[in-house]
């Protein structure tokens, strides 16, 4: 099977197969014993209408990814799903990048789901939040195919950025954000 | 719309903006000057991280096609100097030995390239910075290095009364960077440059007849808000030129030769010899409050270590985002070292990888342009040996983590002091794992005596057609070692130079 190594093929049917092939072989042997509860925690209902960007599916698993890189403490520290961060991605990703962009991240998620569902027979939503967790940390260190660690890392990033973005982010860390002062040539600098 | 001149420029970043100046000093010359970004005023610059990406190619998310090494270049009038933070180092004497004895360059020697630096000075205001300009950051790792016997010098940047507000990456909105916008450019525009922005050029014509270059092809696309009017409608445009100067920078330039299929073929070093020169971030957490985002972003640096090791240590200044991709790690514990933000340091590894063949720009099969890159084994130890270093002074003034990359978790503690060598090792540097950044790429274009492994000489032209001049950094054989762009600056004004001596000649 040849493998496409460019970015923008990179996640194309090809490398799904490849990833659907090695992710249960290594998950059996990284995987710690997780808990078979079934995963009964609230998401948002949310009207498929307004997605832009995202799926419902998409959208399901970004906002439990999110949460999982990000999650919630109370409210003075603000985690993805108090601020509807997946809902902020949505619209930044339709908004702002390009259509090849907006491919390859779909590619990826597809690619995400798939390990999940090869693995365990779930979908990512479906799993506990430990399950998640560490499915997650599989993918950080994916042991044979640096792509997938690098195309979980870009995703990462894009959650990333988009949360401290916000006002929220930004008063959890203190952050105060733009000037957005016109500073005196004379009044010297800003320490 | 097809439009005419005697000079194409493509790339308003140094290199294209020293060439506009200059040239536009010969009377009667016409020259157009084009860039795929907007042309956006400083004052409109707004100091929001994800917002201020629109300045970069892809949005700051170009990236090596195994995705390991995230490439930041700017997109817009002016390019890399609206973004930089405007720090101004010569080349070292090695890098120039370098060219000229393994590359077979002539005419950049010391003393050629010490004039260029002259001029450029005289375009650009240059401070050095001294012990009243120092923040946090800078204090601490000027103490660091002191403590430990390393040598320090004060750091020279394109700024006039930098204020310190600690936002050079989203580009300067109290005009005190010095950059392409408020120099070289309004003097080329005063001497009746036409400027396009957001011209996106695919490719270089050629005509078979007078076998030169011709011109450039490519899509005016709508201007954004914010930025300034374009001088020409939205649509495809064709510019014929006599002589067509490529100064798109490094990646760019080599992509856009390697589309122009109407052009002989300029060489097999075409797009080769790629160079990746890293700023490796590292962050320091330390047990109180530091100032980092605001004061001057880099006052001081070491050199000790380029003629050994060829990398050099600064400090640098990242706001939450870019700070949030270095800290490794995700969920509870690392939203919890967030919060420390304010008590994180920053100080940069700037490392540059050796040229190589095998490191090149790519068009993709849906034409898009990839970059393919391996590191060498040597400059992985030059990199594991700056972040050891880097990790020691860190700890030597109290830090309690440093967040630097190569380890098992991504840090290192100050319980794993005695052992840094075992823990920040070359085993954990696999693609992916961590965040790797270059802003400095070079090469893919490189200059040189001989064809073979070379496509321009160097005067900037190429080697094996008429009317081709590339004017940036994508014309150096091997790194700089040191933050380039007052080399490029230099280095392209001694091209430009050539070319203006030598006009009649070349637009015959
Ligand atoms: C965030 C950041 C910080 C930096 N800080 C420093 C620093 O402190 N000191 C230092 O020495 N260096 C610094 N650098 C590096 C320095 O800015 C670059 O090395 C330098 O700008 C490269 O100059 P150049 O002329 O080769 O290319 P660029 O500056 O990249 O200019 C190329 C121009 O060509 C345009 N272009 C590209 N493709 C096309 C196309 N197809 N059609 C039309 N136009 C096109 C681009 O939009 C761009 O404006 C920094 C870079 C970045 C990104
Ligand atoms: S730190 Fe200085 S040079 Fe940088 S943006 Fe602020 S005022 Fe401008």
């Amino acid at each position: 099977m040849k493998i496409k190594l460019s970015r923008r093929g990179l996640i194309t049917g090809a490398i799904l197969g490849i990833a659907a092939l090695i992710i249960p072989k290594i998950w059996q042997k990284s995987k710690s014993p997780a808990s078979a509860l079934a995963n009964e925690r609230e998401r948002p209902n949310f009207d498929d209408e307004n997605l832009i960007f995202f799926t419902p599916d998409e959208y399901i698993l970004i906002y439990d990814l999110a949460e999982q890189i990000i999650p919630s403490e109370g409210e003075d520290a603000p985690g993805a799903s108090d601020i509807m961060l997946a809902n902020k991605i949505d619209r930044f990703i339709a908004d702002n990048l390009e259509q090849d962009v907006q491919n390859d991240i779909r590619n990826f998620l597809e690619t995400f789901a798939a390990g999940s569902d090869a693995l365990r027979g779930q979908g990512f939503s479906d799993l506990t939040p430990e399950e998640q967790r560490e499915y997650i940390l599989f993918w950080k260190n994916f042991p044979s195919l640096s792509l997938l660690r690098g195309a979980f890392l870009a995703l990462k990033r894009l959650i990333i950025a988009v949360y401290f973005s916000t006002k929220e982010s930004w008063d959890y860390i203190d952050y105060g954000g733009p000037l957005n002062v016109y500073v005196d040539p004379f009044r010297g600098r800003v320490l | 719309m097809r439009l005419s001149a005697d000079v194409v420029i493509v790339g308003s970043g140094p290199g294209g903006a020293v060439m506009a100046k200059e040239l536009s000093e010969i009377a009667g010359l016409s020259i157009i000057l084009v860039d795929a970004g907007p042309y956006v005023l400083e004052r409109y610059y707004q100091q929001l991280e994800l917002k201020m990406t629109e300045l970069f190619w892809e949005r700051g998310n170009r990236v090596t096609d195994d995705l390991s090494t995230q490439i930041l270049q700017a997109r817009c009038v002016g390019g890399g100097t609206v973004v930089y933070t405007g720090t101004a180092h010569k080349v070292p004497d090695f890098v120039l030995n370098d060219w000229a004895g393994r590359w077979r360059v002539e005419g950049f020697t010391r003393g050629d390239l010490d004039a260029g630096y002259e001029r450029v000075a005289s375009n650009m205001f240059i401070t050095e910075h001294t012990e009243e300009d120092w923040n946090d950051n800078n204090r601490l790792f000027v103490e660091a290095c002191t403590g430990n016997n390393i040598g320090v010098e004060n750091l020279k940047r394109f700024v006039d009364k930098c204020i310190g507000c600690g936002f050079c990456y989203q580009g300067c909105k109290y005009r005190r960077k010095v950059t392409m916008l408020n120099t070289y450019l309004p003097k080329a525009f005063a001497n009746g440059v036409q400027l396009i922005s957001n011209f996106h050029v695919n490719e270089v014509l050629y005509d078979p007849k007078t076998k030169r270059a011709s011109g450039v092809k490519g899509v005016v696309k709508p201007t954004p808000p914010l930025a300034e009017r374009n001088s020409v409608p939205e649509g495809s445009l064709e510019i014929n030129a006599r002589l067509v100067v490529m100064a798109a920078g490094a990646i760019n330039t080599p992509s856009i030769l390697l589309r122009s299929k109407s052009l002989p073929d300029l060489g097999a070093a075409l797009g080769r010899f790629v160079l990746m020169q890293n700023a490796h971030n590292v962050h320091i957490l330390m047990p109180y409050k530091v100032s980092m985002i605001r004061g001057i972003p880099k006052a001081a640096s070491t050199k000790e270590f380029l003629d050994s090791h060829r990398f050099v240590i600064a400090p640098a200044q990242n706001h939450p985002i870019a700070t949030a991709n270095d800290v490794t790690g995700f969920g509870l514990n690392w939203k919890h070292l967030m919060r420390y933000f304010h008590n994180l340091l920053q100080w940069q590894v700037i490392c540059g990888d050796d040229p190589h063949f095998t490191n090149y720009v790519y068009l993709d099969s849906t034409g898009k342009t990839n970059v393919r890159y391996l590191y060498s084994p040597d400059y992985i130890e030059r990199q594991i040996a700056g972040l050891r270093t880097c990790a020691r002074l860190a700890f030597s003034i109290g830090a309690e983590r440093v967040f630097l990359g190569p380890t098992k978790n991504g840090y290192v503690t100050n319980r794993n002091m005695n052992a840094l060598d075992h823990h920040i090792h070359r085993k954990y540097f696999s693609p992916g794992r961590f965040s790797l950044t270059t802003a400095h790429p070079q090469g893919g274009c490189r200059m040189g005596g001989n064809p073979k492994h070379s496509i321009v000489n160097s005067n900037g032209r190429a080697h094996r057609i008429n009317g081709l001049i590339v004017s940036d950094a994508s014309i150096f054989p091997s790194p700089t070692h040191v933050n380039p762009v007052y080399t490029i600056l230099a280095a392209t004004t001694l091209i430009a130079l050539r070319t203006k001596e030598d006009i009649d000649k070349l637009l015959e």
